[in-house]
């Protein structure tokens, strides 16, 4: 009896939480299409309120009391659903939507040229519209190289969100910052360009002399990011390689950049930064933020990673915190590792990360209604509006120019509002610059990166180039084995670690790949060789 | 004095080794549990300079604020707690009772039916297919993609249907004779006696349900319709990217310790289990108890 009762109570329970899931609601932030429900500010432009979904990496759903969302969603009578995409499952989201047809409206789409030109003439997606309608996004295509390079049979499938490395040239923004009050105790003054000897020596003056105050075998030399995977470029392969890992064209036909000797010695070096200790021990087995937090611990001397202003504003504010008696503006910079010549390894930033592609069924009204967003997203004003918030509220325009009416932190700087505007950007354009404009960026940060940047322009003496013509190929095997990056920084990850003899290892191993790698480059060179 | 010596010839030094040995054991096993908790609850300096960690010098509930005040969280709890209450509900219901009427023979197509569950444990249709069956079902983005799909696993449905046939024949003959026809034999007979492989099953259930992510991963798209575990992966993932990324660079800026931030998901995802499972337990201990029937 007792057991019946207690079996009727759990079923009654089980039926109600099931007509629970049933009843289940949606997003509380998002509301369902509003035909005829607008705002009077929209009315008198856009009539018809368009709800777009859109699929976007690690895009946070906005919050219900989002100003900004509100701002530009009244402003263009739109609303988005976010769908959330995440590092580890994005490439398989975006296979599964687009071979089921049921990609959003917008879709963030992890670029991989072959499949696009497939799905493109599959009519998976949607062609754009001639742009010149549209001015701002029309100045952006055209001056990007990769424009023409996306058309496939003379239509534009997939909106190039613009890159821009960074604010100053085409060069990526990969580098290192050090800390420059150990250096000037270790002697070295205010010096920031080092041979790769003169770092070697300089990393093992850290270890040895300690200048932290941590304890013997405590302190560490060099600990570069660790970003997915391990990065031997940042090891010094690519000081002496930067076509480390790709395919480079040498006397008009294509060679295995991994394979030339420069890489040799590369890895050598990096072994003796191992072997010797001015690499971290612990670096091969380090996990996506060690490394950072090492750095804005005060742990670490020296160490690489990106070179642009949110990261440089968190380094030196997380210092300031954690280390005490520590000036930013004096104690922490960035160094440049130079040849003899005094010349810097450099490569050029991509034109694009990603790409945004379009459903394919989307009516031309609704299409026009998000570009006509989009055209505003990289307007000046828009810039204005992502950069400093909602204008009357969060900003007023001053003489000379804005004036930031944020609230400020007990150290006197600014902090933004929260308004996830990074997710609507990116609708746009890739790296909006918009840290550019905060006025939390002070203006020897500002410094900082401008004089990286600009030495690296000036002093680039061994530039990797952008090579679309490869990137862009659609062949079998180049798009089934790409550049073996994987392989090779395995390889290169077990010979630092355990070779006796690295220079015996690495040429039995380049021997034992080219049965595999020289198919490829014969296919590359005879689709795009001597072009 | 007998009692004593009693004791010293029960507890020798070969017991004294044992329990060294499993002592040092279980800490190896206890002190990564130990030491999530504390990474969850200490601060990016402190967990840098005091690797390992006994007693913090500084708690902080800063991971778990950010962790808890996610409003995508808090519906990621109740979404995960509908799937284990309906989700577990509904797999037992449909096990048990194909585990039942697989554990008989004799009747046309039995063996049919048992190769085809086998094939599906080695094969399956691929993802593409499997999205676009619940596509067509019109389950997109339905907290049903998350149940329904999943309604046997079949390694289970096995064992319960051997223990189904290792159970006296006897018992279903007699209760035959006396007019009961086989659902009641089912719900009177049968069941009662599998209490402890139901539990069993039932907490193994109620654990996968919990720890369900890929069908939402794949079939939701709304980010407040998410089960837990993925609301906390994409948490997770949000804040390994703060190195590269500006928008993810926001992280760094509040302060945010993102491995305290892991750990905390971690914690936060494991006590539900950890409360219920000692109920669950008490079910084992009284299956074991029910007297059996000789033969």
């Amino acid at each position: 009896m007792r057991g019946t009762r207690f079996l009727n109570v759990m079923l009654t329970f089980i039926m109600a939480a099931s007509f629970l899931a049933g009843c289940q609601g949606g997003s509380p932030a998002i509301t369902e299409d509003k035909g005829d429900e607008v705002s009077s500010a929209a009315r008198q432009q856009y009539e018809k309120r368009y709800k777009y979904t859109f699929s976007h990496i690690a895009a946070v759903q906005p919050q219900k009391e989002n100003a900004l969302f509100n701002y530009f969603s009244e402003k263009f009578n739109i609303e988005f659903e976010i769908w959330p995409v995440e590092w580890e499952n994005w490439a398989e989201k975006d296979r599964v939507w687009l071979s089921s047809g049921d990609t959003p409206d917008i879709m963030n789409y992890n670029f991989v040229f072959r499949d696009y030109v497939k799905y493109a003439k599959e009519g998976v997606v949607r062609a754009l519209p001639d742009l010149s309608s549209w001015p701002n996004l029309h100045k952006i295509a055209s001056e990007m190289y990769i424009t023409d390079k996306l058309k496939v049979d003379g239509k534009l499938y997939a909106w190039p969100k613009k890159l821009t490395a960074n604010m100053y040239n085409n060069l990526s923004t990969t580098g290192i910052y050090y800390r420059k009050d150990w250096a000037r105790k270790l002697g070295y003054g205010d010096k920031d360009t080092f041979t790769p000897e003169e770092f070697l020596e300089y990393c093992k003056k850290v270890v040895e002399q300690d200048p932290g105050g941590f304890g013997k075998g405590k302190v560490i030399a060099y600990f570069p990011a660790v970003v997915n995977n391990f990065n031997p470029e940042q090891l010094g392969v690519g000081w002496f390689n930067p076509y480390y890992g790709q395919y480079k064209k040498v006397d008009g036909k294509y060679v295995w950049g991994t394979a030339l000797p420069e890489t040799l010695e590369g890895l050598k070096y990096a072994k003796r930064l191992y072997d010797q200790g001015a690499l971290f021990k612990d670096y091969f087995t380090a996990k996506g933020e060690d490394p950072d937090i090492m750095w804005q611990t005060g742990r670490s001397a020296v160490f690489c990673g990106v070179v642009q202003l949110p990261q440089i504003l968190a380094y030196c504010q997380q210092l300031s915190q954690n280390v005490p008696g520590f000036n930013p503006e004096t104690d922490i910079g960035t160094m440049h590792i130079v040849d003899q010549n005094g010349g810097v390894a450099a490569e050029e930033g991509g034109e694009i990360w990603n790409v945004n592609l379009f459903k394919a069924d989307m009516p031309d009204d609704k299409m026009n209604r998000i570009l006509d967003f989009m055209d505003w997203v990289v307007s000046e004003d828009g810039t204005k509006v992502f950069a400093y918030g909602i204008k009357g509220k969060d900003w007023e325009e001053g003489l000379s120019g804005p004036v930031i009416k944020w609230d400020k932190d007990e150290r006197g700087d600014f902090i933004s509002p929260e308004y996830n505007q990074a997710n609507f950007v990116h609708i746009a354009i890739c790296e909006p610059h918009l840290f550019a404009f905060n006025p939390a960026v002070k203006g020897y940060m500002k410094e900082m990166y401008r004089n990286f940047l600009t030495f690296k322009k000036e002093y680039a003496a061994n530039l990797r180039v952008n090579d679309y013509n490869v990137q862009f190929l659609s062949t079998e095997l180049y798009g089934k084995f790409g550049t073996f990056d994987t392989e090779t920084d395995a390889q290169v990850m077990k010979l630092i670690m355990t070779s006796k003899n690295i220079e015996e290892d690495w040429n039995n191993w380049l021997k034992a790949m080219e049965p595999r790698v020289n198919p490829v480059l014969d296919e590359i060179n005879k689709a795009i060789g001597d072009k | 004095m007998g009692k004593a010596n009693r004791l010293r010839k029960q507890f020798d030094m070969f017991d004294l080794a044992l329990c060294l040995v499993l002592g040092i054991g279980a800490l190896l096993v206890v002190y990564p549990f130990y030491n999530c908790i504390l990474i969850s609850l200490v601060t990016t300096k402190e967990y840098v300079e005091t690797p390992f960690m006994l007693i913090p010098r500084q708690l902080t509930l800063n991971s778990y604020a950010y962790v808890l005040n996610n409003e995508a969280i808090r519906s990621g709890f109740f979404i995960t707690f509908i799937l284990v209450v309906v989700g577990t509900s509904y797999n037992m219901l449909l096990t048990l009772a194909t585990a039942y009427a697989l554990s008989k023979k004799g009747y046309p197509g039995h063996t049919a039916f048992l190769n085809l569950i086998i094939f599906t444990m080695y094969f399956s249709g691929g993802i593409v297919p499997y999205y676009l069956l619940i596509r067509n079902l019109h389950l997109i983005n339905s907290i049903y993609s998350m149940i329904i799909p999943l309604g046997i696993n079949t390694f289970y449905m096995f064992i319960i249907m051997n223990y189904f046939r290792s159970l006296p024949k006897e018992l279903e003959e007699s209760a035959c004779m006396d007019g009961a026809n086989d659902v009641l034999i089912f719900i009177k007979i049968i069941l009662p006696l599998s209490l402890p492989i139901v539990a069993t099953f039932t907490l193994f259930y109620a654990v996968d349900r919990w720890n369900e992510w890929w069908n939402g991963m794949l079939f939701i798209k709304s980010p407040f319709k998410q089960p837990l575990q993925l609301v906390l992966r994409g948490i997770i993932s949000v804040s390994a990217t703060a190195s590269v990324s500006e928008a993810a660079a926001v992280y760094y800026l509040k302060n945010m310790f993102t491995d305290g931030i892991k750990m905390a998901s971690v914690v936060v995802s494991m006590i539900p289990v950890m409360c219920v499972y000692p109920f669950l337990q008490r079910c084992f201990l009284k299956g074991i108890l029910i007297g059996a029937i000789k033969s």
